[in-house]
């Protein structure tokens, strides 16, 4: 990049794209929206065309012999983004039917170029383009034949001060041999991955010409609003100790909400530090995390809460649902199936900028993992690290929870190896103790602090834990 | 869209003392109008499509009315329509253009929404466009 010309680019308006396109898209650019069947490719231009539509700025929409117009108007007026004001004014839908037909391309370029001309449009799509190839192809016209039109329309469009885009039904996999993938300033690819009963969207930059974007795929989901695009982000490495310096002391204590337990951990869980708290089910790892909420909440402070389980309520207790009334604590929101770890963290971080939270509980990895699609599964501890990183790195205390199999075994920090993601671990674990369960609880690790190596008898109360005092 | 806005679009193509054949011409043209209007949006198909499922819902209660092939253009289901509308009184032509005008709009309205269509319609018949406007300030 030199200090010359700045390409000006379009802020789209779809939440999240611009970030993984570089900052916006830009301007008189000639691009391709390509995916499978179904993989949201109508949608996504329709919401770039109502964003990105104005007096000023027209938009027209040809169709061509992919989606049927009416099937498109009827469907893509279920999202909240279809503004029926701009119909007409400064979005025209205009069908290629007729002059597609007869395989000319010459025809049909007269007719865009008619169009584009009559309405002095600044946003031109041709939905699908993949039609446009298929039609060359039973005209028996060769790729020459349709590179040459692609050049000729790209060259009209881009001089014209047009920002173009082509709809089709690609696959990543022809893009080398495509001409229209050659000629395209912008590729944007959809795609739609299933695993097991699970499905999850993605989309990848794969090629934007001038722009920085953002590798690799990106989840992505469809709602009432149309797209959300969650940027595959992964947080800089918490810097809370300087290199070189790893007995650096740490400041803020936060209350765990119980004294015995604060004082195990020399003070209580450092701020901006995340802590893990491991143990079979029923041990009291959900009641230690509310706890956790609620003593932020005495102490002023604001807390998220994320759950992934749905058979019980997400607050759980009396306290928390006060809490939550209050504004204390905000209850963060999952689809509770196929979710992504881009959009748990996207609504985690923004969730903590909205609030100013500074302790989050995410209760807990077990029920995250069921709910995570599986393609983010067999990477679970890259995802979990990604989360812990990025809210740590927003200065939040994190607080997770994780359920470890066995009731009575001997103390097993954690599964899935997540141990070493969180700088402090916390065991509850049961003991049979004269013919009766025992609860035990333990700090296991403290990352740059001192903490009890004791471990000790707990019970559940209708005030949340109480542990018994060091002998 | 209401059926009054149909009639409103009606006086257009066919008004008080017209002959018989001059009301055929009247309601073609206005099928044309709107038929020319509606495809660069909706496409040449769709429109036709439209056209051959009102044929066939207004047949139920104007069995005369033409039957046109999935394959006919909107062209040659107008034409078909002239047809079978020349011999007709005045008063038949306006009571299954009526139904048929009325379907098509029901029918488009179902498939994309009646503001939609509403918006489509009044490019091609300004006299309901008028109408809207007006019970739109009213209200």
């Amino acid at each position: 990049m030199t200090d010359g010309f700045v390409l000006p680019c379009l802020a789209t308006g779809v939440p999240g794209l611009d970030t993984i396109l570089g900052g916006g898209l830009p301007e008189f650019s000639f691009n391709l929206i390509a995916g499978t069947p179904g993989s949201g490719k109508t949608t996504l231009a329709h919401q770039l065309m109502f964003n990105l539509a104005s007096p000023e700025r027209t938009a027209l929409y040809f169709t061509v012999l992919g989606e049927p117009p009416l099937k498109m108007l009827r469907y893509q007026q279920q999202f909240s983004f279809f503004d029926l004001d701009k119909i007409n004014n400064s979005v025209r839908f205009l069908n290629l039917g007729k002059e597609m037909s007869t395989g000319n391309f010459d025809e049909v370029l007269d007719r865009i170029v008619r169009e584009v001309h009559d309405h002095s449009a600044g946003l031109v799509f041709v939905d699908s383009f993949r039609s446009v190839t298929v039609l060359a192809n039973a005209h028996g016209h060769g790729d020459n034949k349709l590179q040459n039109f692609v050049q000729r329309l790209g060259v009209f469009l881009t001089s014209w001060q047009a920002t173009t885009f082509l709809v089709g039904e690609y696959e990543g996999t022809e893009s080398g041999a495509n001409p229209v993938f050659t000629v395209a300033d912008g590729i944007m690819l959809l795609n739609q991955t299933v695993q097991q009963n699970s499905s999850v969207r993605k989309i990848m930059i794969s090629k934007m010409r001038g722009q920085a974007t953002m590798s690799g795929l990106h989840t992505f989901r469809i709602g009432g609003t149309g797209i959300v695009v969650f940027a595959r982000t992964l947080a800089e490495a918490p810097a809370k100790i300087p290199p070189g310096n790893a007995t650096a002391p740490v400041r803020d204590r936060l209350s765990t909400g119980n004294d015995e337990l604060d004082a195990m951990m020399s003070g209580g869980l450092p701020a901006g530090h995340s802590l893990l708290v491991s143990g079979p089910s029923g041990s009291g790892k959900s009641t230690l995390a509310r706890m956790f909420l609620a003593a932020g909440a005495r102490a002023g402070e604001k807390g998220l809460l994320i759950t992934f389980e749905r058979n019980v309520s997400q607050a759980n207790t009396a306290e928390m649902e006060r809490l939550v009334a209050h504004g204390s604590v905000t209850l963060i929101e999952t689809p509770g199936l196929d979710v992504s770890i881009d959009e748990t963290l996207h609504a985690l971080t923004g969730a903590l900028a909205k609030t100013g939270a500074t302790r989050v509980v995410i209760d807990s990895l077990s029920g995250l993992e069921v709910a995570l699609d599986p393609s983010f599964r067999l990477d679970f501890r890259e995802a979990v690290y990604r989360l812990v990183a990025a809210l740590t790195t927003a200065g939040a205390a994190v607080m997770v929870t994780t359920e470890t199999d066995e009731h009575c075994a001997p103390a097993q920090s954690a599964p899935h190896t997540t141990a070493f993601l969180t700088d402090a671990i916390i065991i509850q674990r049961y003991l049979e103790v004269d013919g009766a369960l025992e609860r035990h609880i333990a700090v296991v690790k403290m990352r740059n602090s001192a903490h009890s190596d004791t471990v000790r008898p707990f019970r559940i109360t209708e005030s949340g834990i109480e542990i018994d005092p060091a002998p | 869209m209401t059926a009054r806005h149909v009639d409103r679009a009606m006086v257009g193509a066919a008004p008080d003392g017209v002959t018989a054949e001059a009301a055929v011409d009247g309601v073609v043209a206005a099928w044309r109008t709107m038929f020319d209007v509606l495809a660069p949006v909706i496409g040449e198909g769709g429109v036709t499509a439209l056209f051959l499922r009102t044929c066939n819902l207004t047949r139920l209660e104007h069995d005369w009315v033409c039957r046109p092939d999935t394959g006919d253009g909107t062209t040659a289901g107008l034409a078909l329509l002239a047809e079978v509308l020349e011999g007709r009184s005045v008063e038949e032509i306006c009571a299954a253009t009526h139904r048929m005008l009325t379907t098509f709009v029901t029918i488009l309205g179902s498939l994309i929404g009646s503001a939609l269509t509403e918006r489509l319609l009044v490019m091609a018949w300004p006299e309901v466009a008028i109408d809207v406007c007006e019970e739109n300030a009213k209200s």
